[in-house]
């Protein structure tokens, strides 16, 4: 009899069971990732001053990161580090523009302004950056072995100078439209031409065009200088 | 007993009912009856149409109707009907009337592209349509002929004379109502071959030389096309052009592009073709052996017919009287052993005219010092056995050539021509004479002359000349015999031109 007595209380007791379910669960059991950021390709860059005008004294550079995980709606702060092996001076060499990712944004350009010092005529200097963290931002991922490669998501390098060294394809490629390499002749054909993308010109009248424009320059320049005279002390001239 | 009787009996109620509905009536209305039939004809429906651009389309089809409505619409829409046409193309409504009378234009008709004209008649009572389909073909008006650059007042224009001997004015102003070119004309040149500068299609070019300006013209519409800023990857600081043109050789039997010649304020610039990628424009000036600017040009030079010659482009410097060899980045001097008869370096007289012989690869410059005209020849390609490259030099027997710049030299036989006044002379080469070929009316004078070696389509030798009475300009064609004999007169003449100043066949 008491366990018949059981049975018929069987359908109630399930229906409270069943009425536990409808509670409503505030924590929604979504797994939540931590907010990473990394280097939208981590690489060595570069940079000289000596393309460029004598009175560019600075300029900028831009390194781009990506975020993991979902923009939110507030500005989000991420630390760069500048490691102690770097031979580049923060402050003196470059500076690093602000460190924030935007509200809603999920990348960001970060600016490195670089400083034109005078040590630079003589010497590389090196950056290397690693991502930090901050309160709002791990840092990202790997995506290649550290140990192998120090360029990952993680590590950037930047290394600056004023030097003009000798383009490695001058003997094969421009020695017979400029004649012998020299420091004097390298800045004044890259500062006719604006900029150093000369290098890569491959094209027949373009190439023309280049040695037709620095000969027009050369010959304007002694009209009013002067012959040109190199750091060897021979007069430049375009064969 | 009942029920079963009803039960019985049921079914056939029930088709009794269903076969009575048989005996409605119909009302249903089966006769027929004739509408309006449509018939649309045109006889220049029949056959192709060729058109040029800025003609009149005209076309009056006839409509029959068997009962005539009242109510008829008109729809007259065109398509691009080319083998190459993708048909995404709109159909272009033109016209809404029965009768069309529609200007063509290049903003729906392309030339050289085929188009269907179709021309949609409607009765709105009934919806039924009739159709007549026409074929069009867009021509090119001025697809050869002598294009004639002319001044008119302070500025110029240009007018054509036709294959079929007629003569079309003022067409630069017409074509190019908003693209006006200032300046007085000072040459005008048009490739015979086309031009891989991937700045256009490539195709044949024509530029035109005013004294402050120059263009390159659309070589099949003869609109403007590009200004010289665009011609020159940096526009030259001074725009003084004299001549923008092409050079040549000969492949196979037809000529194929070398490199883009453009004298500007007497400074040589080049333009490097030749299949490779990139836009191809005219660099900086070249400059001379010396390493310098200072130099002058003239508006002329010599080329050769094969592909590698010893000397691909030669020019001549008015300042320093003497021949250069143009390379692709400087102004060359000839080897010593290039001259022999007079110094290829070091000619020192003034150049008239610099112009090809009858003879291949063999040039004609006729210079003149203060008291007489030299015939100098010379040629373009030397070998390592023989080098000398002066032919040679020769006192000309040709009385008035050093008072005028309007010399023509023959390609096929070894004479010159040349112009002053209202008179035109030839000069033979080989025996040193020369005669008086012609004299135009006294108040004429020669304002330009070329000469034709085969009229297109013939072989026909053709002596070009254009003259100028102060008010008028006129044309003359002489037909030049296999022994250049110019005949007793001219065989066309045009007239109702401004001065002609510089003239280009355009193939």
């Amino acid at each position: 009899m008491n366990i018949l007595k059981i049975y018929r209380l069987l359908p109630f007791l399930l229906l409270i069971i069943a009425a536990a379910g409808c509670k409503q669960d505030d924590t929604l059991l979504m797994y939540q990732e931590d907010p990473r950021i990394y280097f939208t390709q981590g690489q060595v860059v570069d940079y000289t001053f000596s393309t460029k005008a004598n009175n560019v004294v600075t300029d900028t550079l831009y390194i781009d990161l990506r975020i993991m995980g979902s923009a939110v709606g507030k500005d989000r702060t991420f630390n760069i580090i500048v490691d102690d092996s770097s031979t580049a001076k923060r402050g003196w060499h470059f500076e690093l523009g602000p460190q924030v990712i935007t509200a809603g944004s999920y990348a960001a350009r970060m600016p490195v302004y670089l400083f034109r010092r005078a040590g630079l005529k003589d010497s590389v200097v090196k950056a290397y950056f690693t991502v930090g963290e901050t309160q709002d931002f791990k840092p990202g991922y790997v995506d290649k072995r550290s140990t192998v490669d120090v360029l990952n998501k993680l590590h950037y390098q930047i290394s600056v100078n004023d030097q003009v060294l000798k383009p490695s394809n001058w003997d094969t490629r421009w020695a017979t439209y400029f004649g012998t390499w020299s420091r004097v002749k390298h800045i004044f054909i890259t500062q006719t031409y604006g900029g150093a993308g000369w290098a890569t010109v491959s094209l027949p009248q373009d190439t023309n065009f280049l040695v037709q424009s620095v000969k027009f320059a050369l010959y304007n320049y002694e009209l009013a200088n002067g012959p040109l005279i190199d750091e060897n002390g021979q007069r430049v001239i375009f064969p | 007993m009942n029920t079963i009787y009803i039960k019985k009996y049921s079914f056939l109620l029930l088709a009794g009912v269903v076969l009575l509905t048989a005996c409605y009536k119909d009302k249903g209305n089966y006769n027929y009856t004739q509408v309006n039939k449509i018939t649309v004809t045109d006889a220049k429906a029949a056959s192709r149409m060729f058109l040029f651009q800025g003609d009149m389309l005209q076309l009056t089809p006839a409509v029959q109707q068997t009962i005539p409505s009242d109510d008829l619409s008109y729809l007259w829409f065109v398509y691009n009907n080319s083998t190459n046409s993708d048909y995404t193309l709109p159909r272009d409504t033109i016209a809404r009337t029965l009768n069309l009378n529609h200007k063509i234009t290049g903003d729906i008709f392309v030339l050289g592209e085929n188009y269907r004209l179709t021309l949609k008649v409607t009765d709105n009572k009934t919806g039924i349509s009739s159709f007549v389909l026409y074929d069009i073909t867009i021509s090119n008006k001025y697809g050869m002929g002598w294009l004639l650059f002319e001044e008119k007042g302070n500025g110029n224009d240009l007018s054509i004379v036709l294959p079929d001997n007629t003569a079309e004015y003022n067409i630069y102003s017409m074509l190019n109502p908003s693209a006006p070119l200032a300046g007085k004309p000072v040459s005008i040149t048009a490739s015979s071959f086309s031009v891989t500068d991937d700045l256009s299609t490539p195709n044949k070019r024509i530029y035109l030389q005013t004294e402050n300006d120059a263009i390159e013209l659309n070589n099949l519409t003869l609109t403007k096309k590009f200004d010289i800023g665009y011609l020159f990857f940096a526009r030259p600081s001074i725009v003084k052009p004299t001549y923008i043109g092409w050079t040549a050789y000969i492949s196979g039997t037809a000529p194929y592009q070398r490199m883009g010649v453009a004298i500007n304020n007497g400074q040589m610039h080049t333009n490097l073709v030749g299949g490779f990628p990139g836009a191809k424009k005219w660099g900086n000036a070249l400059p001379n052996p010396n390493g310098v600017y200072d130099y002058d040009i003239a508006p002329y030079f010599a080329g050769a017919t094969t592909s590698s010659p010893t000397y691909p482009i030669v020019v001549y410097d008015k300042k320093y009287k003497r021949f250069y060899t143009v390379g692709a980045n400087a102004l060359t001097a000839f080897p010593a052993a290039a001259s022999n008869h007079f110094d290829m370096n070091n000619v020192g007289m003034d150049l008239l005219m610099l112009d090809s012989s009858n003879v291949a690869n063999q040039y004609n410059a006729v210079v003149k010092d203060a008291t007489t005209p030299y015939l100098l020849q010379f040629k373009t390609i030397t070998t390592t056995a023989d080098p000398v490259a002066t032919v040679g030099k020769t006192a000309m027997n040709a009385p008035g050539i050093m008072n005028t710049k309007y010399i023509a030299a023959s390609t096929l036989t070894p004479h010159i021509f040349y112009a002053t006044g209202n008179k035109v002379y030839k000069y033979e080469v080989t025996s040193n004479t020369n005669a008086e070929a012609f004299s135009f009316p006294a108040n004429e004078s020669v304002t330009a002359i070329d000469y034709q070696k085969a009229v297109p389509g013939t072989t026909q030798q053709r002596l070009v000349v254009a003259t100028w009475n102060g008010t008028a300009g006129k044309l003359y064609y002489f037909n030049i015999s296999a022994v250049g004999a110019l005949g007793d007169n001219y065989t066309n003449v045009f007239s109702g031109f401004n001065k002609i100043v510089d003239l280009a066949y355009k193939y």
